[in-house]
């Protein structure tokens, strides 16, 4: 079959070079297409190389470690033909090791057994005690065995092996952890394990901002692990906690101000943002009313000890809610750097399951898309999340005229099994006075 | 000479340096260790064992007393043959030392008594050592050396031990009863050695610079423990610092000063303890001509492999870094060898370390306090239960003290825990093994743990810290 060679890819708009940091393929390795083949360093971030098309990784050309011009002949991949037997030869080798002895007679008689009647084979317990039982069983039940077996899917859940913590972990950050590879005493998997999971897994999946236009009229897809867990979250978070919406209007002229002289000074590293700007505020005001940043747990409620504030981040396959952690006591430029390497992060990879967990408090911003209102659901077990449109202009009444101002509309959500109506509002009101008076997000309190 | 060259050559024949040679001789390696002192190192001449003989007899002593009022057991006058309980305590000595001697040959480890002085990256010269014959080689020569000398015992500057002023090692072997004892420094020696005089009697004054016993563990601890000692009746003077000491009609006197000020004092003793801290034993092994570098305090350099910024040398134990223990330094010893062997990836957790102090009552603690916890900016859950309320306690009357586990908020995965009370020691490693498994409180809470037994207030701890005590 024909070899084609693969190239440098232009992973990025200014890129010109890029650099192999290391191949996750060796030459004879079966390819899928979209598998990925090398991790490359670029101008911009690390990036995963995918493969265009089926078939087996041939000489590597461009060693790790080295760079070429986009463009350059890194790889020759052999055709589709040669890696069809190497890729689909490993579900059937696993069946096998699950069947063991059993297969050998179950594929002759199989289809002339009569279904077992012995209750020491239930279905459920699939294919693993299949292979243990075959030592003491006799040949008819062992085809019987394997045709119950069979149906059942190969399921790692029962005997994956990994601590309670990762269990835990992943439960919460929603990662499927038999995908997890576990470097503990036969492969179990550990909370670094799964820290390093993360990691990769950021660097392939969440690498590109939204594509919502994503799917073809008619065609089903299958939800990502991470949709699902937002699925479940969502509906969960509708069926059980009373939502109400409270809404206020918030005069922006001098937050905006306030922004373009920081950018103009020129004295911070990082480009302070409306997002770090609405942070902080968020921040000062859940400080001053706790009952906010709380949750409902045992039926009771209780108050976070630190300022936690998720920035909700749409990503290709849904969204991610990186936390920028004890906001309480960060300076609006700390919140500014803290939260540019989080939402990097959220483009390029890189997040601890840490970065991705904690949070006491959620902002979700759509004021880049130009929304005028809109309220949000909110993330169980927290007590409110806030919905910030954009900033625009709007007439205003200043000292008894009509003016044109900039303004923004922010709408909380409450959970109203802890949180009245009347301590919303007031925190809306605070939250407001310091959006108004943004002097105030400068001054350590 | 052909006979002598090796694949590792340990300096040091300690808990660090014994249990690294033998695994590396496990792993195929063959293996020399040159010892200047005695098989066994401090751990089992100068520290921790015959000190365990030592308190053994203190708790004896102490069950004795309190038999008639407790149990109603009448004994008579209770004496004491103190040169016995130091002998004792040295047979215990022996008897181990002689069990290094003995492995060391069933492992083909061979075995030199010298001082010893890296003289290149794969060379070791051999010196006599003081008091010993001279060595059966001049140097040897090993692919890799690792290095595992320990730490010696720390004194004030211009101070060296000798009638009645003591630092562990000559307390040790000191066979009189002292009638009164001066302890400067309420670490973990000085607290087990005030613990032990006590208990045979002796009037103890225990001065500490910080202003809690054990400073640097969690702080409700150390209170508990200050408690006891006063019960006992010891005089803990705690945030005083010391000054000078002076000799005074055979007897000696301390002068210390209060931290937060007022007028110095003077007290006097028959015998001072001196237990403020050791120092690690890098010093006079030639590690400057090697380009080995050695960290401010004293310890040697490593990385990640346990290698030092020599090639091929490498190091372990109480030379390279705190906590100062000997179950560290065998854990670091056998890691060491294995990442040599190539068997172990690099890295070591130093927060499943067990601390363990065993005066009575006992106390033991692994991972972080609360307070470090908090410190670090995690949420916590705190779990808490006194041993007055364990069944196993209350009928042996051992309610002294309690179990704190500290959980993170999130994941409730086990930070910490921290034990005051009597079998503390032998408790802990319970919650070693279950942050080596990365276990949760959940798992602690779903063990069933046998009754009666003291281990139930580990389990209740873990369940506490969600809330779920059944018993408090």
């Amino acid at each position: 079959m024909a070899s084609n060679e693969i190239t440098m890819p232009k992973l990025s708009d200014t890129m010109e070079e890029g650099k192999i940091i290391r191949w996750l393929k060796r030459p004879g390795d079966a390819v899928a297409r979209g598998e990925a083949l090398a991790d490359v360093e670029t101008d911009k971030a690390d990036m995963v190389l995918e493969a265009f098309e089926d078939g087996v990784l041939g000489e590597i050309k461009l060693k790790e470690g080295e760079s070429a011009p986009v463009g350059a002949v890194i790889a020759v991949m052999k055709g589709a033909g040669e890696a069809a037997p190497a890729s689909r030869e490993k579900p059937a080798a696993e069946a096998q090791s699950a069947g063991d002895g059993a297969r050998i007679e179950a594929d002759a008689e199989a289809e002339d057994t009569p279904a077992p009647e012995g209750p020491e084979f239930h279905p459920a317990m699939g294919a693993n005690l299949a292979a243990g039982a075959t030592a003491m069983a006799r040949p008819p039940r062992l085809a019987a065995v394997k045709s119950q077996a069979e149906p059942a899917p190969r399921t790692d859940e029962p005997k994956l092996k990994a601590s309670p913590l990762a269990r835990r972990a992943a439960e919460e950050a929603g990662i499927d952890l038999a995908q997890v590879r576990g470097t503990g005493p036969d492969g179990r998997i550990t909370k670094r394990d799964l820290d390093s999971y993360v990691r990769e897994q950021q660097m392939f999946r969440v690498r590109r901002l939204v594509s919502p236009d994503k799917g073809a009229p008619g065609s089903h897809e299958e939800l990502s692990r991470m949709r699902k867990t937002i699925a479940n979250r969502m509906a969960a978070s509708k069926r059980e906690i009373p939502h109400f919406y409270v809404t206020v209007e918030i005069d922006m002229e001098e937050a905006v101000r306030l922004k373009s002289s920081l950018e103009q000074s020129e004295l911070f590293d990082q480009d302070i943002t409306y997002n770090d700007i609405i942070v902080k505020g968020t921040a000062l005001a859940l400080g001053r009313y706790p009952r906010i940043n709380s949750s409902y747990e045992n039926d009771g409620i209780t108050i976070r000890p630190q300022i936690n504030i998720g920035v909700a981040v749409a990503v290709e396959d849904g969204l991610i809610v990186p936390v920028i952690k004890d906001c309480g006591r960060l300076s609006l430029p700390e919140i500014a750097r803290k939260s540019h390497l989080l939402v990097g992060k959220a483009a390029h990879g890189g997040f601890t399951t840490d970065e991705l967990s904690g949070a006491t408090f959620t902002i979700s911003n759509m004021g880049m898309l130009g929304i005028e209102h809109f309220a949000a659901v909110i993330n169980p077990p927290q007590a409110a999340i806030l919905a910030v449109s954009a900033i625009k202009d709007r007439p205003v009444v200043r000292e008894g005229k009509l003016a044109v101002g900039k303004t923004m509309m922010v709408t909380l959500s409450c959970d109203h099994r802890i949180v009245d109506g009347v301590v919303a509002g007031r925190f809306l009101q605070e939250l407001k006075r310091f959006l108004e008076n943004p002097a105030t997000l400068l001054v350590q309190i | 000479m052909a006979g002598l060259k090796y694949d590792l050559a340990v300096i040091g024949s300690g808990p660090g340096g014994y249990v690294a040679a033998i695994r590396a001789s496990q792993l195929k390696m063959k293996v020399a260790v040159v010892e200047r002192d005695r098989p066994g190192g401090v751990c089992l001449n100068w520290g921790c064992i015959p000190s365990k003989a030592l308190l053994d007899s203190a708790e004896t002593m102490e069950s004795i007393r309190g038999a008639g009022k407790e149990h109603g057991i009448q004994t008579g006058e209770v004496s004491v043959d103190f040169k016995r309980v130091i002998a004792r305590s040295r047979e215990a000595a022996d008897k181990l030392a002689r069990g290094v001697l003995f492995l060391f040959r069933k492992n083909k480890i061979d075995y030199f008594e010298a001082n010893a002085t890296v003289s290149s990256p794969h060379t070791i010269t051999l010196a006599q050592a003081e008091g010993k014959k001279a060595p059966a080689a001049a140097a040897i020569e090993a692919e890799r050396i690792l290095i595992a000398t320990g730490s010696g015992e720390r004194l004030f500057p211009g101070m060296t031990p000798g009638d009645g002023l003591l630092t562990s090692r000559e307390a040790l072997v000191y066979d009189r009863l002292p009638e009164s004892v001066i302890v400067i420094g309420a670490g973990a020696v000085g607290l087990e050695f005030g613990y032990f005089y006590r208990a045979f009697g002796a009037g103890v004054t225990i001065v500490e610079l910080e202003k809690q016993m054990l400073p640097g563990f969690d702080a409700e601890i150390a209170e508990e423990l200050r408690r006891a000692f006063v019960k006992r009746g010891t005089t803990v003077m705690l945030g005083h610092a010391y000054k000078s000491i002076a000799r005074r009609d055979g007897r000696l006197a301390v002068t210390i000063e209060a931290v937060a000020g007022g007028a110095a004092q003077t007290i006097e003793a028959e015998v001072v303890l001196v237990a403020v801290g050791r120092r690690p034993l890098s010093p006079g092994m030639g590690l400057e001509k090697i380009g080995a570098e050695v960290e401010r305090g004293g310890f040697i350099k490593i990385d990640d492999s346990f290698q030092t910024t020599c090639r091929g040398v490498y190091a372990i134990g109480d030379v390279v870094r705190p906590p100062l223990l000997a179950h560290k330094a065998s854990a670091e010893g056998i890691a060491a060898v294995e990442i040599m062997a190539g068997v172990r990836q690099p890295g070591f957790d130093l927060l499943s370390i067990a601390g363990c102090i065993y005066c009575q009552p006992e106390v033991a603690t692994v991972g972080l306090s609360e307070a470090e916890a908090r410190a670090q900016g995690i949420e916590v859950k705190v779990g808490k239960i006194p041993f007055r309320a364990i069944g196993k306690a209350v009928a042996t009357n051992r309610v002294e003290g309690f179990v704190k586990i500290v959980a993170g908020r999130q994941y409730r995965e086990v930070l910490g825990c921290q034990i005051i009370g009597h079998g503390a020691t032998d408790l802990i490693s319970e919650v070693v093994l279950g942050r080596t498994l990365e276990a949760t409180t959940a798992e602690f809470g779903k063990t069933v743990h046998p009754h009666p037994t003291l281990s139930e207030a580990i389990m209740e701890a873990a369940l506490a810290a969600q809330d779920e005590a059944i018993i408090v």
